[in-house]
């Protein structure tokens, strides 16, 4: 099964991170590659659209958690931006994610990263 | 109604057999998110079987009826419980939380029961999830 990932500055210090498809022992190393680059030492908020992630196993899991790890160390934060509900009820089982870091849409995601911006601005 | 997948334990053997058992059991008319389900556990197990076990052949058997799907993994390598595996610590935060552990975590928390024996000679986990 595939995965197909696509990277975005959405602003500048934040890097959005949209997955389609399915995050398995076989894709998270696309993933894990991915993460290497995104993570540049400027990103301070690591941003995860996952509205069409269908599918996620314990080593998708690893790669988001290891990605997590890494923002927190930097005293960044990472995001998450709708979770299906497969994939939700994957998240809840291994608590792999502070329920303040998900949002009920991207819009909701949009909203918050502007108020980020916002707020750097002043 | 039975289905047997078989698959030689390497990492390059998974993936085709985890679409063949999605497959398989979208066919007999498991609903999508069910199989979804199921193939998650099959990898989970799957997976730990072909990292630790050292084992050369893999057998998945499906039994699906109306009430339930059991699933059968057997593998013919040494003596491997992956239910004897330490729980992982979910509560650490972030920057504490191991990394491991987590597969068995989520084939225990989506099975409703799951049991593993030895039997001549092979590794043999039974779950079975309610329809």
């Amino acid at each position: 099964m595939s995965l197909t990932i696509e990277v975005e500055p959405s602003l500048p210090f934040s890097n959005t991170l949209r997955l389609e498809g399915r995050l398995d022992n076989d894709t998270a190393r696309t993933l894990d590659e991915e993460l290497e680059k995104a993570l540049d030492s400027s990103v301070k908020v690591l941003v995860f659209d996952l509205a069409k992630l269908d599918y996620i196993s314990s080593a998708g899991i690893l790669s988001i958690l290891k990605a997590q790890k890494a923002m927190t160390a930097r005293k960044g934060k990472t995001l998450f931006g709708y979770l299906q509900p497969g994939v939700k009820k994957v998240f809840d089982i291994v608590k792999a994610v502070d329920l303040g870091t998900v949002f009920a849409s991207v819009e909701e995601l949009d909203s918050y990263l502007d108020a980020i911006q916002k707020q750097l601005k002043e | 109604m039975r289905r047997t997948f078989e698959l030689a334990s390497r990492p390059d053997a998974i993936a085709p057999a985890l679409d063949a058992i999605e497959t398989g059991l979208v066919d007999v008319g498991v609903a999508q998110e069910l199989a979804l389900e199921l193939r998650l556990i099959s990898e989970e197990i799957i997976t730990n079987v072909v990292k630790y076990a050292e084992a050369g052949a893999i057998q998945i058997n499906f039994d699906v009826s109306d009430i339930n799907v059991v699933l059968e993994v057997r593998d013919d390598g040494k003596r491997f419980d992956p239910l004897g595996a330490t729980a992982p610590d979910l509560e650490a935060g972030v920057e504490d939380r191991p990394l491991g552990g987590l597969g068995i975590h989520l084939v225990r928390a989506l099975a409703d029961a799951v049991s593993y024996e030895r039997r001549d000679g092979w590794n043999v986990l039974r779950l079975t999830k309610k329809r």
